[in-house]
Parts: structure tokens; C-alpha cells; sequence
């Protein structure tokens, strides 16, 4: 099945690009096309898209349509790609493919739930294509990047021909498929901080080892005083909603909170509160209620772990 | 429009004119001729289609050509050194895990990059790096059996 013709653009530096994404407001961005190649091609026996009974009418999917406007393809932009440490924060360019998320030791180290989602995602072939900033942009509300990166409060840096702003990923994602894009820009990179004493954790439910797309996923960090106390956290909640949810509930449970197992239930069943999901052929959504409350637990109780060991030592934990 | 690339392809390099919407795939079954690499669900599910791009096993019908300017691709067909198999590929024979054989080039290819860097890996390893490639007839067992009696062969 040959693919649908089309232009594609190809800038050698970013400033290219947005003059391109400029003069082009329909252009569409291509990265590693682990997602946009797949729904450009043309449907074979189905005419009209698959939606679960339910999806559509509750969540407006919005699904791709044909192209009308060229591809930018980014793949010439070394600048995009690429992790870098800074002293409070990691700076993730939007092209890092998944699989170099999945085997950084500075992600495993300091923001080990992005690396356990990206290690999740897909295949070992789809990680050695897909990126960082593809996965958040095709905003699924189970993406397995975009879930560890809402609770770790990734903030996305994005540029236009004449400006660039930055904007949380909790207001960027605004539905399944739907982000805060506007016409002309690129997103260049997402800024992560990270904190001494922080630990945390993503788990995915799912049938399979590979290629699945979660049931549930859960992610969450905490980041602990030098009592042991927590100080801040974030829990994000992957296929129980619309978007990945942020449990503002459980953040205020555990607020100044030593992260025994009693607090950690209390924490687990606020996120279930918060959790809406539907039911569909993946789950159903009393079963992905329960799994909300039980991987918040082990995820929580994980990050805590992670957290305490990330302690110097001799300090209290 | 068609695009001017160059690209290494085991080991020879090419000068090409492709269309924007021409896929790597594509190029390497229909323009180069190169069917060893095999077409399967052309959605980046099965892993039949698989080549190693600047040394990483990535699915080709997912790759734009454009997208492989100036990269090194590595087909089954740069493996043998003539009539002689690569040991990777002579395990796969040696231990029967090749049956219809569409899934095996991928397999191979997935393997050589597993093994390059990781040459010595446990079974839980093997069964990871090859889980992006589908086999509907060996049930997998003799694959990983392959990998384990190449990476002993491998220097």
C-alpha cells in the first residue's frame, strides 16, 4: 500500500523551520513517523475508523485526516535531539527517540519513571524511532512518555518564527489527539526538574510485554525532606481519562506526610477518586478503578523507596 | 518532486532520486531490488520489514527514504560473505528456527544488533530485544536458541 503523496519539507536548522511552518499554517511535523506514517496510509477494508462503543461520543477523538498540507520532516535538526543534565533539571529535546529515554542512566537515576515509561513503550523497533516529543504530541491518554512526564511536571518549550513560550504538559494536552498547538509552532524541548532525595516510578498494566497500549498506567514521584517527610508529588494517572490525570487529591494527601504504608493507602484511594475512566475493549472501567488504586499503591510505594535511597548518606530517611 | 539521497547501503553507497512519499522499504524491495527485506503490516507491528538504520534495527516501512539521507543501512543481504552464511544466520539454520522464514531476516537483523552490544546476553534479554518481531510459526524457542548458539560462534 503506497502511502498518499505528499510534500515533504526538509529545514537544515530550526529557524527554517518555523519560516516554513510559517509560510505552511497546514504543515504537518514528522519526527520518527511511528505514528503520523501509520495514519497517513490509506485505510484498506475499514471505511471509517474503529471507535469503541462509548469513546467517541464521550471523549470527541479526534482522529487524523487525510493531509492537505506538506510534511516538515525534522530529522536534519541535531539541536532538537538529545538529552542534556543542568543542575536542577533535565532538558529533553522533542526528536530524543524513546529508546534513548528508555537507556539513559541520568533519566534511570534521577527521573527513573520517564525512563520506565519509555522502556514500556511499544517495540524495541518503534523505540528506536518514535520520540520524546511525538509521544506528548499525539497526546493518547495512555502514552507511556507523556503519563511519567505529567508527574514529574514536565514543562514544554515551544518556538515560534518570531517568539517562544513554555507551558505546563498538564495545560498543553487538552484531549486525546488534541494539544495546545498553535499553527506555526514547534515543540523544541521539554524541561524536566529534578530534586535531591527523589524518587519515582511508572507501571503499565497491560495483556502483553510489547506493542500493548495500557489499561492503566501509573506514574509517580516524591520528592522527601531530610525527616522523610514528602515535600512534593505527583501522580499521574495513563487510560482513565481523556488526558493523563494529575492527582491533585493525592498530592495533598501525602503533603508533609512521612510516606508509611498507611499514608500511601490514603494517597492511592484519593487517586482512584480522581480517575474517570470508561469502560472499552481494553477494560472495564470498575476493573481499571481497582487497578488505578492498586498501581498508584505500588508506584507510590516504589518512588518512596527510590526516594530514600537517593538520600546522602548518613541523612536521615 | 523528487528528492536527491545518498545512502549507504551494505556498504555501497547510492545516489537516488525518491519521491517524498516513497518509504525505505519501498525503496529497498522495489528500486533496489533488495527482497530480502519483507514486507508485513506496514504499521511498525510485525518487525518482517526490519533493517538496521545507522546500526539500529528499526521497522523500514515506517522510514521515509528522504528520512535515510546520509544514513547506513544495513540489509540481510549484507550478512553472507559469499556463499558463507553469517554465524548468526547459519545458527538459525543449524537450530531449525527458520520455518516459512518471513519473520527471519528481521529476526537476524535484530539479533546482529543485540549481540553487538550486548554479547553475551541472558534469555530474558534475547526474548526483549526481539519482541517487536512477530513469528507465527516456531513459538519462538528455537529463535532464542539461535541467538544463545551465535552468540557462543560470535568472536
Amino acid at each position: 500500500m503506497v502511502l498518499p503523496s505528499f510534500q515533504v519539507l526538509i529545514p537544515s536548522s530550526l529557524q527554517e523551520a518555523l519560516d516554513m511552518l510559517d509560510g505552511h499554517p497546514d504543515a504537518r511535523l514528522l519526527a520518527g513517523g511511528t505514528d503520523l506514517l501509520v495514519d497517513l496510509r490509506p485505510a484498506v477494508i475499514r471505511s471509517a475508523p474503529f471507535v469503541p462503543q462509548g469513546y467517541a461520543d464521550e471523549w470527541g477523538i479526534g482522529y487524523q485526516q487525510e493531509p492537505s498540507g506538506p510534511l516538515v520532516s525534522l530529522h536534519g535538526l541535531e539541536q532538537l535531539r538529545g538529552l542534556r543534565s543542568l543542575t536542577s533539571h533535565v532538558r529533553a529535546g522533542a526528536t530524543t527517540t524513546v529508546a534513548e529515554l528508555a537507556s539513559s542512566p541520568l533519566l534511570r537515576k534521577h527521573l527513573t519513571a520517564l525512563a520506565e515509561g519509555a522502556a514500556a513503550l511499544g517495540t524495541p523497533l518503534v523505540r528506536n524511532r518514535g520520540t520524546y516529543g511525538g509521544n506528548i504530541c499525539n497526546a493518547r491518554p495512555a502514552a507511556d512518555t507523556l503519563v511519567p512526564t505529567v508527574a514529574l511536571g514536565g514543562t514544554l518549550h515551544l518556538a515560534h518564527k518570531n517568539s517562544t513560550r513554555k507551558v505546563s504538559v498538564v495545560d498543553f494536552v487538552l484531549g486525546p489527539g488534541r494539544i495546545a498547538l498553535r499553527a506555526g509552532e514547534l515543540l523544541t524541548h521539554i524541561q524536566l526538574p529534578f530534586f535531591p532525595r527523589q524518587g519515582s516510578a511508572y507501571l503499565k498494566l497491560g495483556t502483553r510485554k510489547a506493542l500493548e497500549i495500557a489499561q492503566v498506567g501509573v506514574a509517580a514521584s516524591v520528592v522527601l525532606d531530610q525527616a522523610g517527610r514528602v515535600v512534593h508529588s505527583g501522580v499521574a494517572l495513563g487510560a482513565v481519562g481523556p488526558t493523563p490525570i494529575l492527582c491533585h487529591g493525592t498530592a495533598e494527601s501525602l503533603h508533609g506526610h512521612v510516606p508509611d504504608q498507611a499514608a500511601i493507602r490514603a494517597a492511592s484511594l484519593a487517586a482512584r477518586r480522581e480517575a474517570a475512566p470508561i469502560s472499552d475493549h481494553r477494560a472495564s472501567r470498575e476493573y481499571r478503578l481497582e487497578m488505578v488504586q492498586l498501581l498508584t499503591r505500588r508506584a507510590l510505594t516504589r518512588a518512596v523507596e527510590r526516594a530514600r535511597s537517593a538520600a546522602a548518606p548518613g541523612e536521615q530517611s | 518532486m523528487k528528492h536527491d539521497i545518498q545512502v549507504t547501503i551494505n556498504g555501497t553507497s547510492h545516489q537516488l532520486a525518491v519521491p517524498a512519499n516513497r518509504t525505505l522499504l519501498e525503496l529497498l524491495r522495489d528500486d533496489l531490488r533488495l527482497t530480502g527485506t519483507n514486507k508485513g503490516c506496514e504499521a511498525g507491528d510485525c518487525g518482517a520489514c526490519t533493517v538496521l538504520l545507522d546500526g539500529d534495527p528499526v521497522p523500514s516501512c515506517l522510514v521515509l527514504a528522504v528520512q535515510a539521507d546520509g544514513c547506513d543501512v544495513l540489509t540481510i543481504e549484507g550478512l553472507a560473505s559469499g556463499n558463507r552464511l553469517h554465524p548468526i544466520q547459519q545458527a538459525f539454520v543449524d537450530t531449525g528456527a527458520v520455518q516459512c522464514g518471513y519473520c527471519t531476516p528481521g529476526m537476524i537483523l535484530v539479533s546482529l544488533a543485540l549481540l553487538r552490544k550486548n554479547p553475551h546476553p541472558d534469555e530474558a534479554e534475547i526474548r526483549g530485544a526481539l519482541s517487536g518481531n512477530l513469528c507465527r510459526c516456531t513459538g519462538y524457542q528455537k529463535i532464542v536458541q539461535a541467538v544463545q548458539a551465535a552468540a557462543k560462534e560470535m568472536p
